[in-house]
C-alpha cells in the first residue's frame, strides 16, 4: 500500500541512449518535410565560464580551490565507469594503473582544456561511444575577433534568455561531403541566410579555427565516426548565447574564398533539457507526398517527441498513406524507452528489436499490445547518415533484421549504447554506457554502425544543385511496394 | 585437522545459523506491532500519499500521488518532468497500467501479481496473506553493511513471479530493506529498496523516505503528505479508456 510504484524502476532501466552528453548536441531536424520545417537550435557544450567576451577559461593555480574541484572531477568519473559501466571487466583494462597514469596528468594540467583532454583520452582508451567527461572551461577560448556577449538585444532573444533558453546558432549545418566539411543545409530565414550562406559551400573555417582536424583521439577513429565527430565539432563551434557573433571562412560554388560574421539566432522553440542530456528544441515534422508519408524528428524524447511522431503516423494511415519514410539523419538519439512505442505503432505483429544487456541483467525492446493502438500497416523505409546514433540505430537496427523496415542512405555512426549521464563537482557531468544493445541474432551495432540496404552516395555537386538525393531514393523505394 | 574435517564443518555452518532463525511470522508479527498493530490498521479507510521524487544525480525529479480504499481500489500516477506521466491502478475489476512506453495495458501473470502485492489494502501490518508462502531467511550479504544494522530477513513467495526479501532491524523490527525483481514486458528488473525516516501517523508507524535502486539509477521517494481516511470518490478509480 505504501511503496511507490516500480513501473518507474522498468522505465528508468531503459532510458537514455544518447550519444551525446551536454556537448555535443543534437542537429536539427532533416529538412525532408518541407522547407517550413523548423530549425533545433544547436546548444554548445558548457556554458563558458566568462560570457562577457573575457576569457572562457578558469586561471588555474596549483594548490588552488580548483585543484580539489580537478580532483573530485577525476574521482568522480573515474569511480562512476569503474562501478557502473556495463562490462565488469572494463574491457580487461588496468583500470587502476590508468589512474596513476593519468590522475597526475591532470591534475597538473595548465588549463582546463587540457584538464578535460587528459581525462576524455583516459576514458577513450575503453574505444566506446557514450563515454566521456564535460565540464566548464573545456573549450578553448574564442578567438578575440569573436563577439560573445549581444550589442544589441532583440525582445525575442530577452524572452527566451529570461527563460534560460539563450543558446541559438546561426543556422546552418556542417557536415563531411566527399570529404570536406560542406554546408548541407541552411535554415530560412537565419542569419546564415541572410549572409548569402548555400548548401554545397565548403566550409574551412569556423571561429577562426580550421576545421580540418580533430582533437587527439585516444585511438584509431573509424570513417564514419571521424564524420560524426566533425560534424558535432562543427555544431559547437556554430553554437553560443543568442546574438553572439561567430565567423565563418569558406569557399563558395566557384571556390572562391569568402568569410562572413554570423550572428547566432534564437531557437525556433523552448529548448528542454532532459537527464543531463544538451538542452534540445524538439522537433517533428511532417507531411505527405502522394501515398508516401514522410515523418522526422531531431531527438527521442517520450514528451513531446512521441506524441508526435504517434500522431504523424495515425494521420498517414488515416489519409491511406500506403508507405511511411522515417528520415532519421542526424538524430543522435535519447530516450532509449521511445523506441518501443514507436515500433508498436509500425507493427502488426510480436517485433522483438533486441536486448538491452546491462552489468546484472538484461531487458528486451519488444513491441507491446497496448489498448486503442491501430498500427501502420504499410511498407516502412528508414533514412540514415553519419548523425544516426544509439536510440536511432537501436530502432533502425531491429526493424531492419525484423525486415519490417527498409534502410537508406549511409552507414550510420555505430554509438549504440545505453547510458546515464551523472552531475560530477563542479558543474561537471560524465556519460557512462551502463549497457550494450545485441540485435536478436546477437549483433553489436557499436563500433559497427547500421549497414543501410541501399546506400546512397551524396556529392557537393548535389547539395549545390539543391537535390536532396537520400529522400529521393527513399521515395523511389517507399513507392516501390505501391502498384 | 584433515581437509575433510574442515569441508564439513564449513558445510555444516549455513544450516547452523538458518537453525538460529527465527520463525517468519514471528519476524512479521514483530514488525505489525512496530507499526501499530493489526487493529490500528484496520480502522483506517483510505490513504492519499504524495511524493516527491528524484532520480540521484541524473538531472531528473518528478512526483508521485497514490490513492488507495479499504475496498482495494488504488490509483498511483507518478510524473517525471519532461520525461512523462505513469498510471497504475486497480478498480476492483481490473488491475491496470498506462504510461508513453507500453500505453494502456490490463496487467496479466507476474505483473498482475506483483501489482496485487503492492496495491493491497493493509498490507503492512498483514504481509503474510499476501504471498503464498513465507519463510525466514538469513541477511543478503551486503545487507548489513548498507543499512548498519542486524538484520532478520524474511523470503516472500509469489504465486508468479520470484521471489523478494524482506529484511527488518532487529532491534526495532522495521523494515529496513528489501529486494526482488520488478516483472516488465522485457523481462524481470532487479531492484532494491531501503526504507527510512519512519513517523507515527494517526496511531501508525510508517516511512517516508524509500530509496529504490534498480540497475545503475537509484530513485528517492519522500513523502510530502500523508492523510488517512480521506474521503475518495469512486471515479478516481476508473480505469482510462483507449
Amino acid at each position: 500500500m505504501l511503496t511507490f510504484h516500480r513501473h518507474i524502476a522498468l522505465f528508468l532501466t531503459l532510458f537514455l541512449s544518447a550519444c551525446a552528453g551536454r556537448a555535443p548536441a543534437p542537429q536539427a531536424p532533416a529538412p525532408t518535410p518541407g522547407p517550413d520545417a523548423p530549425a533545433a537550435t544547436q546548444p554548445p557544450a558548457f556554458v563558458p565560464l566568462g560570457t562577457d567576451g573575457g576569457s572562457a577559461i578558469r586561471p588555474w593555480h596549483p594548490g588552488s580551490a580548483g585543484n580539489q574541484i580537478r580532483q573530485a572531477i577525476f574521482d568522480g568519473a573515474w569511480t562512476a565507469v569503474r562501478d557502473k559501466h556495463f562490462d565488469k571487466t572494463l574491457g580487461g583494462l588496468d583500470w587502476d594503473g590508468l589512474r596513476t597514469k593519468y590522475e597526475p596528468l591532470a591534475l597538473a594540467a595548465p588549463d582546463e582544456p587540457t584538464f578535460y583532454r587528459l581525462l576524455n583520452e583516459m576514458l577513450g582508451l575503453l574505444g566506446q561511444s557514450h563515454l566521456q567527461v564535460h565540464g566548464p572551461g573545456e573549450e578553448p577560448a574564442a578567438p578575440p575577433d569573436e563577439i560573445s556577449a549581444p550589442q544589441t538585444r532583440t525582445a525575442a532573444a530577452d524572452a527566451i534568455r529570461e527563460a534560460g533558453d539563450d543558446y541559438g546558432d546561426p543556422g546552418l549545418l556542417v557536415r563531411i561531403i566527399e570529404g570536406k566539411p560542406t554546408i548541407t543545409r541552411v535554415r530560412p530565414g537565419s542569419s546564415a541566410a541572410g549572409a548569402g550562406l548555400r548548401p554545397g559551400f565548403l566550409v574551412t573555417h569556423i571561429g577562426g579555427r580550421a576545421l580540418d582536424s580533430l582533437p587527439a583521439s585516444g585511438r584509431a577513429l573509424r570513417p564514419v565516426e571521424e564524420r560524426f565527430r566533425l560534424r558535432q565539432l562543427a555544431a559547437r563551434r556554430l553554437a553560443g548565447l543568442v546574438g553572439s557573433r561567430v565567423s565563418l571562412r569558406c569557399l563558395d560554388e566557384n571556390d572562391r574564398p569568402i568569410e562572413v560574421m554570423l550572428e547566432r539566432d534564437p531557437p525556433a522553440a523552448r529548448a528542454i533539457q532532459v537527464l543531463n542530456m544538451s538542452p534540445v528544441v524538439p522537433q517533428v515534422a511532417s507531411r505527405q507526398v502522394g501515398e508516401v508519408g514522410i515523418v522526422s524528428f531531431n531527438v527521442f524524447l517520450l514528451q513531446p517527441v512521441l506524441g508526435e511522431v504517434q500522431k504523424a503516423i495515425d494521420g498517414f494511415r488515416a489519409r491511406g498513406a500506403r508507405s511511411i519514410i522515417i528520415d532519421l539523419r542526424g538524430n543522435p538519439g535519447g530516450i532509449g524507452a521511445m523506441v518501443i512505442p514507436l515500433a508498436t505503432r509500425l507493427s502488426t505483429a510480436p517485433l522483438t528489436l533486441g536486448t538491452i544487456v546491462y552489468r546484472d541483467f538484461s531487458n528486451t525492446l519488444a513491441t507491446t499490445a497496448s489498448l486503442g493502438i491501430k498500427p501502420f500497416a504499410g511498407r516502412v523505409v528508414i533514412l540514415t547518415d553519419e548523425g544516426t546514433a544509439s536510440t536511432s540505430e537501436i530502432f533502425t537496427a531491429g526493424l531492419q533484421e525484423a525486415k519490417r523496415a527498409l534502410v537508406v542512405g549511409d552507414t550510420t555512426a555505430g554509438a549504440a549504447l545505453g547510458s546515464i549521464i551523472e552531475e560530477l563537482p563542479g558543474g561537471a557531468v560524465v556519460q557512462i554506457p551502463v549497457a550494450d544493445f545485441k540485435t536478436p541474432k546477437g549483433a553489436s551495432i557499436e563500433g559497427r554502425g547500421v549497414q543501410p540496404d541501399r546506400r546512397v552516395f551524396e556529392t557537393r555537386a548535389g547539395f549545390l544543385a539543391g537535390h536532396d538525393v537520400v529522400l529521393d531514393a527513399g521515395l523511389d523505394m517507399a513507392k516501390a511496394s505501391h502498384p | 585437522m584433515t581437509i575433510a574435517v574442515l569441508l564439513s564443518l564449513l558445510a555444516a555452518a549455513p544450516a547452523e545459523s538458518a537453525a538460529h532463525l527465527r520463525p517468519a511470522q514471528a519476524i512479521l508479527a514483530d514488525y505489525a506491532n512496530a507499526i501499530g498493530g493489526r487493529a490500528a490498521w484496520k480502522q483506517l479507510r483510505s490513504v492519499h500519499i504524495k511524493r516527491a521524487l528524484t532520480v540521484a544525480g541524473q538531472g531528473a525529479s518528478g512526483s508521485e500521488e497514490h490513492w488507495a480504499t479499504a475496498d482495494g481500489k488504488n490509483l498511483s500516477v507518478s510524473t517525471l518532468r519532461d520525461v512523462g506521466t505513469f498510471r497504475q491502478g486497480a478498480d476492483g475489476h481490473a488491475t491496470w497500467s498506462q504510461d508513453p512506453v507500453f500505453g494502456l495495458r490490463i496487467l496479466d501473470g507476474a505483473e498482475q501479481e506483483e501489482a496485487r502485492i503492492n496495491g493491497a489494502w493493509n498490507a503492512e501490518a498483514d504481509l503474510a496473506s499476501l504471498y503464498l508462502s513465507v519463510s525466514s531467511v538469513p541477511p543478503p550479504q551486503e545487507a548489513r553493511t548498507e543499512t548498519g544494522a542486524d538484520l532478520e530477513c524474511v523470503e516472500l513467495r509469489k504465486k508468479r513471479g520470484k521471489p523478494s526479501v524482506l529484511c527488518f532491524d532487529a532491534k526495532t523490527h522495521l523494515r529496513v530493506l528489501q529486494t526482488g525483481a520488478q516483472p516488465s514486458p522485457g523481462g524481470d528488473i532487479p531492484y532494491k529498496l531501503v526504507f527510512g525516516d519512519w513517523r507515527a501517523v494517526k496511531g501508525i508507524k510508517t516511512w517516508y523516505l524509500e530509496k529504490m535502486t534498480a540497475g545503475p539509477t537509484t530513485v528517492e521517494g519522500r513523502i510530502t503528505s500523508l492523510v488517512f481516511d480521506e474521503k475518495i470518490p469512486a471515479s478516481r478509480f476508473k480505469m482510462p479508456k483507449p
